[in-house]
């Protein structure tokens, strides 16, 4: 048995260190792409001069003694735990009613419209009145992330298991599959395929948010620090902080998301041609 | 004794019946062949008996311990491989790892799959090749009973012929008795013991016809001349090939 299961898990094993090996690989081409941006980005500096728009490299060198700064790396994680519990609280509300709404078309049909309505209210708006709820607290962000991104996820967790194959639902029931394994084996794995990508824009809309909502709280975080940076028209420490925050986000979705995402969808990748592949 | 059993079995959808007293049964070891103009209600009618559907009228009575079924599209899930697909059924079971993994070879050489189409996805395989892991899914439950809905209609004459003969080897072998839904009648001379006929408005089974010796004797000419014979000659089959699907 041991021999089995050793048999099983090297198998397995060398199997996922070829895809980790594939998707770190992989990082040269989003290299090569953020080359492209940083060109970009030179030439605006050298077209409008170094107030308006510092040279990438001199930004860099920038973020690099920010980073030097202890008291930098607590401003980062602020806004990183608040981002990621707003997330997390959107994924459980929005996600969780997305996935019952799916099942039910009675609450799809009640919760459209209120989904709506949530869609339309601007983050700003929201900011406004949970400040007035809240004060400048780590809640007032948390809060206006959640109502930015649960929405989304709503929208896209319920699209994904409404239009799920009926058939393969049949197919568990006649093999024995009993009500919590076909909803959870069968029905939230096909709900995947239209989550993910309203995941990473969930993610994306999560630590936007939280920035601009720190940003006219005074709630600290990198919006706290881009608030300083303003007040003293230092375009290099926001465009510094910029970078902060954006790497952020590649470590949530690029360290999270797209593993857990790449793991799941394995099928979908055997699918892909050649090309597309690699 | 039946395996299994309707009585008087009717159905309707939103109030129109497209079902009406059926009465029939399926022995043990015995393959049936219930044939049908397009749109007469036999698929129905084969989620019924298999519980998939609760019958407005009558009742389906199931004398077996375990049964699978093979669908007109083979539903696979996308996401596991062949050799997780076929297990699918049996991961319910109750059945030890080592065992799964034995049972899983065991079915996968039944139905000619090998070793590197079991550790390929659906998406990967081609039509013949997923029918033949949702065959060897159902088979692997060592099931008492196996429901065919259309299996191969969509598969050409060759592969079709060639996976006929393997659902009755592996049938006749296993000893369950099945229940094969089909609109083609050299399919059902070929396969069944028994072929019904639905009646073309759902109303109750037409008739019966009995090709000659068990299905894993006969070739394939003799079953194609018995079923030209059906088509021709038999006023039974004078409207199987009738196409009303605005009906359904």
């Amino acid at each position: 048995m041991a021999i089995f299961i050793w048999r099983e898990v090297a198998a397995h094993g060398a199997d996922r260190i070829g895809r980790l090996g594939a998707f770190v690989w992989s990082a040269w081409i989003g290299l090569a792409a953020l080359s492209l941006i940083a060109a970009l980005w030179q030439w605006g500096h050298e077209v409008f001069g170094d107030f308006v728009l510092p040279a990438p490299l001199s930004v860099l060198a920038e973020t690099w003694t920010l980073l030097q700064a202890p008291e930098s790396w607590s401003i980062a994680a602020a806004t990183g735990l608040r981002a990621l519990v707003g997330l997390g609280l959107a994924l459980l509300m929005g996600g969780g009613a997305g996935f019952v709404a799916g099942y039910s078309p009675a609450i799809m049909r009640l919760t459209r419209p209120l989904v709506s309505v949530l869609l339309g209210v601007p983050p700003i708006a929201w900011i406004v009145v949970v400040m007035i709820w809240f004060g400048s607290s780590d809640m007032t962000v948390v809060v206006t992330v959640v109502a930015a991104a649960a929405p989304l996820l709503f929208l896209g967790v319920a699209e994904g298991t409404a239009t799920r194959d009926r058939g393969i639902d049949d197919m568990a029931r006649v093999f024995g599959a009993d009500i919590l394994r076909r909803v959870f084996g069968v029905g939230l794995r096909q709900a995947s395929a239209a989550f993910f990508p309203v995941l990473i824009m969930a993610s994306g809309t999560a630590f936007k948010v939280a920035v601009m909502s720190e940003l006219l709280t005074n709630a600290g975080g990198v919006g706290g620090a881009l608030a300083d940076a303003r007040a003293t028209l230092d375009v290099s420490a926001a465009l510094a902080w910029i970078l902060v925050s954006l790497s952020l986000l590649f470590v949530v979705e690029y360290g999270l998301i797209h593993p857990v995402r790449s793991e799941l969808e394995r099928w979908r990748i055997a699918a892909q041609p050649w090309g597309v592949k690699r | 004794m039946n395996l299994l059993t309707l009585e008087q079995v009717g159905h309707a959808y939103f109030g129109r019946t497209v079902l009406d007293r059926i009465w029939f049964g399926v022995r043990a070891g015995e393959i049936v062949a219930l044939v049908g103009p397009s749109g007469c209600g036999k698929s129905t009618l084969l989620q019924i008996a298999a519980g998939l559907i609760e019958p407005t009228q009558g009742r389906a009575l199931r004398a077996y311990a375990r049964h699978a079924m093979v669908f007109q599209d083979p539903r696979l899930l996308a996401w596991a491989n062949g050799a997780e697909n076929i297990a699918y059924g049996l991961q319910h079971a109750g059945v030890s790892p080592r065992a799964l993994k034995q049972r899983v070879a065991a079915t996968a050489g039944l139905v000619g799959l090998d070793d590197a189409d079991l550790s390929k996805f659906p998406v990967e395989l081609s039509g013949g090749m997923k029918q033949r892991v949702a065959i060897a899914r159902a088979l692997a439950v060592e099931p008492d009973f196996i429901y065919f809905d259309e299996p191969f209609s969509a598969l050409d004459i060759g592969l079709r012929r060639r996976l006929q003969d393997l659902a009755v080897v592996a049938l006749a072998e296993a000893g369950v008795g099945a229940l094969f839904v089909t609109h083609d009648i050299t399919e059902a001379s070929r396969v069944a013991h028994r072929i019904l006929v639905l009646a073309s408005d759902g109303a109750g089974i037409a008739g019966e016809r009995v090709p000659d010796g068990a299905p894993v004797e006969r070739d394939v000419r003799g079953a194609f001349q018995f079923a030209e014979r059906l088509l021709h000659e038999d006023p039974l089959f004078a409207h199987i090939n009738d196409v009303d699907e605005r009906r359904l």
